[in-house]
């Protein structure tokens, strides 16, 4: 079994996020979310703390764009549970290009209330790591908080990512080319469209997506941590 | 939280009955404590998963339930449909499972939730009683039905408000000039008499026009030697619509009406004319004196009228079939009496008799005729005769007013059902002891009769003999309760479909077939057995609880559902109506709305419970067919 663990991607991430609590870029505001224990890969999902988020952007390279607002919803024990969402602006409204406000139908106010950038990645962080992270297209959230940390690109993150998308790929690797885009998916599998798109509708439109997921990877067995996060 | 983040579940909350009833702060509540699970077909959901959960709400999907007993179906499920509340406050083992059909995306509103909300919204309270029949009355707020609250508000109509304090009192003394003076001064039609404080009697002016001066009476004579004793009175509680119907029921045109048994106004057909309902006295009043058979075909247009005016103003149902069956028996009288007008006297006493659902006052817009004749004697040739061509007249007369020929012929037209009283009492008991086709198909007409004209102890005397001899024969009355039965309510409605027991999906619900007949049946199997003489299908439920054959509790879900199974087809008729489409008894299910899906399950069950209890009784629980 040890020697097993060394070819394990999750040990190895555990080790990677051990490892970088020596790290120069590990401040002590971010210390204690590395000190957290990880899941492995055997655990069993529905005893993970294991978080659906979203951000809403103003565009997908983090250089030069910007977080709008940060939502999400905890998944208990394989049932979403409103009881446990969360949604914030977030305020970058000094960079913010005027359409991309449009496009995300956030108005300058609702952002310059927002909480500052910083603070809410730290905040987001202290409900989400040590656990499971779900989201749609990980690059997008992963890089956004990394940025706005000043973490390096190679730097793990304190939590395990689940990807709706990757896993939906992974799902239909005999299809050319399939479209899995989350609405695309929504509509194959039968789930009502969410009209309005704000960071907590994306999360929770995700978080519905990967239920099926799961029920397609594992059936009626109980699902483990290791094949959902080979496939992300 | 802020609404505006989550559309979907607030769209979806707000389309859902009964949460389409709450306050912004409560849907607030309701979305923000909604769990969301995600089941693939042969999923099962039972006891501990079932049991003390809450409220189910498909989102997509189907689902549908089984009991665990014998495995029936139950229900089925799809997007908007709830199931979970009936299992919400039980622990460990559920009455039911739960089976996945399709990929389902199911939302739960914990059972704490649901608990918050019943408490603190009415509308929900009532929607989730666990009793069928209290959601079912939830259903309903006819303008006939007076809750308490109501009678406070200044916007209900009870007699108070439209009766007149202006009263013309006399005392038995007075004398007829003075009253007639009284009445003058007062603009009245009617003086009440009054001695201590107590009610003796009224006097309208046409009393003292006919019974006084046309007779040339000393006008100086008390009154009391013309008034009408043993009046009928009306409660200043009671509704406008109660008025009216005893206006209608009775032919009267004033009415005195009492607080505290004193007089405390009188209501006439005056004081209520700005109510269209009063459409429905004048239209029998016609009837009674019209000698022009042209004239009461073209007066029958307003049978439409009448019907629509009680449906949209939500009259009872009850009340509606007891009006519509008040107007067709005044046409058949009319037409009765025009016969014997123009044939002469009736050559033996004789009954014009309703059978049917006319019978049962259940007249509703859709209604055939089914009448007989029931005469003292044997008739000779020649006095046959006499009543098939009065049976002719008035039968197709009917027809050209809007009350179709039946179909099986059970009609006065038919000489079969022109017979003695003594033919009659032979037919039941043929029927009675030799349960074949036939006699099941001429039974379930004629075990309902009301005289409409002539002779009612005709009618009597058949009814009890029917009763004693039925009553006592157990394989007539299993034999009809197995008839009955062997028609099954639906489950439900499922997408455009109408569900039945067996798991079939059917384009439409026959609501009168697969619903409501069940109940009559039932009901008349109670009636009989009770020994009662009514032909009411709610009265005949009453008199089984005052029988101890059903609790009050089953008479209140056999009623309830009765009544909710009309209105549904009463509004889909006037639906109907309106658009121009043929009337029927067949409703698709796309016309029902969430709200009547939901209920019409709740009395579909409430018909199987009691189908099931009423085989039990009659037929000893095994078939004998």
């Amino acid at each position: 079994m040890e020697i097993l663990k060394l070819f394990d991607r999750i040990e190895k991430y555990r080790k990677q996020c051990k490892k970088f609590l020596s790290s120069s870029r590990c401040t002590e505001e971010i210390r204690p979310f590395y000190e957290r224990e990880l899941p492995s890969s055997d655990s069993f999902i529905d005893q993970c703390k294991f978080t659906s988020i979203d951000f809403e952007t103003t565009g997908v390279d983090p250089t030069d764009n910007y977080i709008l607002s940060i939502g999400g919803i905890g998944l208990v024990k394989n049932s979403i549970d409103f009881n446990t969402s969360f949604h914030y602006f977030v305020n970058n409204s000094k960079y913010i290009k005027k359409d991309s406000a449009v496009i995300n139908q956030i108005t300058p106010e609702q952002l310059i209330n927002g909480k500052d950038p910083v603070v809410a990645v730290i905040e987001l962080l202290d409900k989400i790591s040590g656990g499971l992270v779900l989201v749609h297209c990980k690059y997008i959230e992963m890089n956004f908080i990394k940025k706005t940390l000043g973490l390096e690109e190679k730097d793990p993150l304190p939590f395990i990512v689940f990807d709706t998308m990757s896993i939906e790929k992974n799902l239909r690797r005999n299809e050319p080319n399939p479209d899995v885009r989350l609405v695309s998916i929504r509509e194959k599998r039968g789930f009502p469209a969410y009209e309005a798109h704000n960071a907590l509708v994306d999360s929770l439109a995700t978080a519905e997506v990967f239920l099926a997921q799961l029920k397609d990877l594992f059936g009626n067995k109980r699902a483990t941590v290791g094949p959902v996060a080979e496939r992300s | 939280m802020d609404k505006s983040l989550l559309p979907n579940i607030y769209e979806f909350i707000s389309k859902t009955y009964p949460f389409s009833q709450l306050s912004e702060l409560e849907k607030d509540a309701t979305a923000t404590k909604i769990q969301i699970t995600y089941h693939s077909p042969g999923d099962v959901l039972e006891d501990e998963t079932l049991a003390g959960a809450g409220l189910f709400m498909v989102r997509a999907g189907v689902v549908e339930t089984r009991y665990k007993n014998d495995g029936s179906l139950r229900g089925r499920f799809s997007v908007g449909d709830t199931f979970g509340f009936t299992q919400m406050d039980k622990e460990g083992k559920s009455d039911y499972k739960a089976v996945f059909l399709e990929n389902t995306l199911l939302y739960l509103l914990p059972r704490t939730v649901l608990h918050y909300l019943i408490e603190k919204n009415k509308a929900v309270g009532d929607y989730f009683d666990s009793k069928e029949w209290v959601r079912l009355s939830s259903s309903h707020n006819y303008a006939d039905e007076i809750s308490e609250e109501e009678k406070q508000s200044s916007t209900f109509k009870s007699i108070d408000s439209v009766c007149n304090h202006d009263l013309a009192i006399v005392t038995p003394s007075t004398s007829i000039v003075d009253t007639a003076i009284k009445l003058g001064e007062h603009n009245a039609d009617m003086a009440v008499v009054i001695e201590y404080d107590e009610l003796k009697g009224v006097v309208t002016k046409s009393d003292i026009t006919l019974k006084a001066v046309a007779k040339s009476m000393d006008i100086n004579s008390p009154i009391n030697e013309i008034m009408t004793r043993n009046i009928m009175t009306i409660d200043a509680n009671q509704s406008v619509y109660d008025a009216l119907e005893m206006m209608v029921m009775y032919d009267i045109k004033n009415i005195p009406v009492m607080k505290n048994n004193k007089v405390f106004g009188t209501v006439s057909t005056t004081s209520l004319l700005q109510n269209s309902q009063l459409q429905t006295v004048y239209l029998c009043q016609e009837l009674q004196t019209a000698k022009d058979v042209n004239k009461i075909i073209s007066l029958s247009k307003q049978k439409k009228e009448i019907f629509e005016t009680l449906v949209t103003t939500n009259v009872k149902p009850h009340t509606i079939q007891k009006v519509m069956s008040h107007i067709a028996d005044n046409f058949a009288q009319a037409f009765v009496r025009i016969a014997e007008d123009q044939l002469g006297r009736a050559p033996v006493d004789y009954a014009f008799v309703a059978a049917g659902s006319q019978a049962r006052s259940e007249v509703q817009f859709l209604s055939d005729q089914d009448n007989c004749i029931i005469t003292k004697t044997e008739l000779t040739d020649e006095q046959r005769e006499y009543f098939v061509k009065l049976a002719k007249f008035v039968t197709e007369n009917l027809d050209k007013c809007g009350y179709p020929l039946c179909d099986g012929n059970f009609m006065a037209s038919n000489p079969r059902w022109v017979a003695s009283l003594d033919t009659w009492k032979s037919y039941y008991t043929k029927w009675i002891s030799d349960t074949d086709q036939d006699a099941i198909l001429s039974s379930s007409v004629f075990l309902d009769m009301r005289c409409l004209y002539g002779h009612t102890l005709l009618v009597k005397q058949l009814r009890m003999h029917l009763i004693e001899t039925a009553k006592n024969n157990s394989r007539f009355m299993a034999t009809l309760m197995n008839i009955s039965s062997a028609v099954s309510p639906p489950v439900g409605t499922f997408r455009q479909f109408v569900l039945t027991k067996d798991g079939d999906n059917k384009p439409y619900l026959n609501i009168k077939k697969q619903a409501i007949n069940l109940i009559i049946e039932m009901a008349r199997l109670y009636g009989i057995c009770a020994q009662t003489d009514t032909t009411d299908t709610y009265e005949r439920l009453k008199a089984a609880v005052k029988a101890d054959l059903l609790k009050e509790e089953d008479y209140k879900e056999l009623s309830e559902a009765y009544t909710f199974l009309n209105s549904v087809r009463f509004n889909h008729q006037l639906k109907s109506m309106k658009n121009g489409e043929k009337l029927s008894n067949n409703i698709v299910p796309n016309d029902l709305s969430q709200f009547e899906r939901n209920h019409l399950r709740d009395a579909f069950q409430i018909i199987a419970k009691h189908q099931k209890g009423a085989l039990f009784r009659f037929s000893g629980g095994r078939g004998v067919l």
